[in-house]
């Protein structure tokens, strides 16, 4: 089990313990808050962002975004989402040489698959693949597992790899025959007590300027949190 | 008339603005996308790179603007898959950095909310809408049309693309006369007007198109069956928008050819 679950993190990241770092999109058109600045400063600021992140040393980075507020659910993500968060993506896979994921919120599931295979992404991060949950926006929603998976199939993209979001990280390590990754909340000084435990971090606000997650990513904040992870080794 | 907005003050630009007089419009027809049933798996690098020789031929032969469809994924959907917008969207980024022509975009069979969100994603310019308005029974069925859908997502994107909207579109049987759906698609806030023949490749009547015309009170498209030899009967068009015809030998599944681009520019050149 212990092999199975340590296998298939190295087979994607090529590194135990792989610190996978947030490219937080600028808010994409169609959402509320969107002013017409225009793709073309979508993906520039996305590929600052991956490109500060690479240089900082993370072994893999997520495309989200993040600042669609309030989020569609699911099915409910609309086309211009799945559009634009391609075109933002694609772009930073073509900047950096890690593994490069998706993340649409809240859940999107059949979108993040679409956006992952048309930019030549990775992996997907599903927020709700099993189970079922009310979101902040009020929706009851349900995992999108059996939808998710036979789409992977239809498409032949099963190299896809896909990032389930659980809770409880001791439960889930102990259980799980996956390898186990912390989504939330790490930063350079808590980071190498939670990989004693788990297979890898996701992380995003603490690394931007000033712990601020609006902010611009900063390398220099990378490499001392992907310092701390490395100590954890 | 109220004319649509791309967002508080945001004209649209007019036809004639964005294309120029009588413009040749070329189509790149994409192969099979994922989600089409005939998809053959494979990422996005191949199907750039096809369509970037398709408009490599297409700018050299002097067209006016490029536009970009899924023809590859029939049978059609009346919605098209996530995994072709998303698709369709990344080729559409490619083609457009790498043109000095306008580039718009069609999805088939009629996502016009789709098209426009490739559009403002990609950066094209104009989309065309094969049922914006009424409704047309089409080989995909009944297909209601949403204009209103479209040119609201427009608005919200602020994405000032150009709509041309078919009327009594190709491969599909119509209720009530053409002037009457010239007539609303205009109304319904189209930008241009496209005139078709009963399907791909073949040939509209020169008599529609001055229907059209009076009707819509709008530039009028020719939107399939376009040859260099007929192109004399459609003095009446103020564009083409052609695709069988400009790939080698005519046949549709081949390459652009730039050679029949030029051809079929000199006679459009020879109207009057």
């Amino acid at each position: 089990m212990e092999r199975l679950r340590l296998g298939s993190v190295e087979e994607l990241f090529g590194c135990a313990k792989p610190v996978i770092g947030m490219v937080h999109l600028w808010l994409l058109p169609g959402a509320p808050g969107y002013t017409g600045y225009g793709m073309e400063r979508v993906r520039e600021r996305a590929v600052a962002d991956a490109r500060a992140l690479a240089a900082g040393g993370v072994n893999g980075i997520i495309v989200e975004n993040m600042w669609d507020l309030p989020y569609y659910v699911g099915s409910a993500v609309p086309p211009e989402t799945v559009t634009c968060q391609a075109v933002a993506a694609r772009a930073v896979v073509e900047e950096v040489d890690v593994p490069v994921g998706i993340n649409v919120v809240h859940n999107g599931g059949v979108a993040t698959l679409a956006i992952a295979l048309a930019a030549g992404a990775q992996f997907i991060r599903v927020c709700l693949l099993t189970g079922a949950q009310i979101w902040d926006t009020g929706e009851l929603d349900h995992g999108c597992a059996g939808a998710l998976m036979r789409k992977r199939k239809e498409l032949a993209a099963e190299n896809i790899k896909i990032l389930a979001d659980v809770d409880k990280v001791r439960r889930a390590c102990e259980l799980a025959t996956r390898p186990v990754f912390l989504g939330s909340g790490t930063s350079e000084d808590n980071v190498a007590r939670f990989l004693e435990l788990a297979d890898g971090a996701i992380v995003g606000s603490s690394l931007k300027e000033g712990g601020d997650s609006t902010a611009p990513v900063d390398p220099a904040r990378v490499r001392q949190y992907v310092q701390a992870a490395r100590g954890a080794g | 008339m109220f004319r649509p907005l791309a967002g508080p003050g945001e004209r649209i630009m007019s036809v004639a603005e964005l294309f120029g007089q009588r413009p040749l419009i070329g189509v790149i027809h994409l192969p099979p996308l994922p989600g089409a049933p005939a998809y053959e798996g494979g990422g996005v690098d191949q199907v750039v790179e096809r369509a970037l020789a398709d408009l490599d031929e297409l700018q050299e032969g002097g067209a006016a603007a490029a536009i970009v469809e899924n023809l590859g994924d029939a049978p059609f959907a009346k919605r098209a898959d996530k995994a072709t917008v998303a698709f369709l969207s990344v080729v559409a980024r490619e083609v457009c950095r790498a043109s000095r022509i306008p580039i718009g975009v069609n999805v088939l069979r009629s996502d016009g909310e789709a098209a426009l969100a490739v559009a403002a994603a990609a950066g094209a310019t104009f989309i065309r809408v094969n049922v914006f308005c009424g409704v047309a029974f089409t080989d995909q069925g009944m297909i209601e049309g949403d204009a209103r859908i479209v040119l609201s997502l427009r608005r919200s994107l602020r994405a000032p693309a150009v709509v041309l909207a078919d009327v009594h579109v190709k491969h599909a049987a119509h209720l009530g006369p053409l002037s009457d759906a010239a007539r609303d698609a205009a109304r319904n806030g189209a930008d241009g007007v496209v005139i078709t023949g009963g399907g791909t490749g073949e040939v509209a009547s020169p008599e529609d198109v001055r229907i059209a015309k009076r009707a819509a009170g709008l530039p009028v498209f020719v939107g399939s069956g376009i040859t260099a030899d007929n192109v004399v009967e459609f003095a009446a068009g103020d564009g083409f928008i052609v695709g069988s015809w400009l790939k080698r030998g005519g046949v549709i599944g081949e390459p652009v050819d730039s050679a029949r681009v030029r051809l079929l520019i000199q006679a459009v050149q020879g109207l009057h």
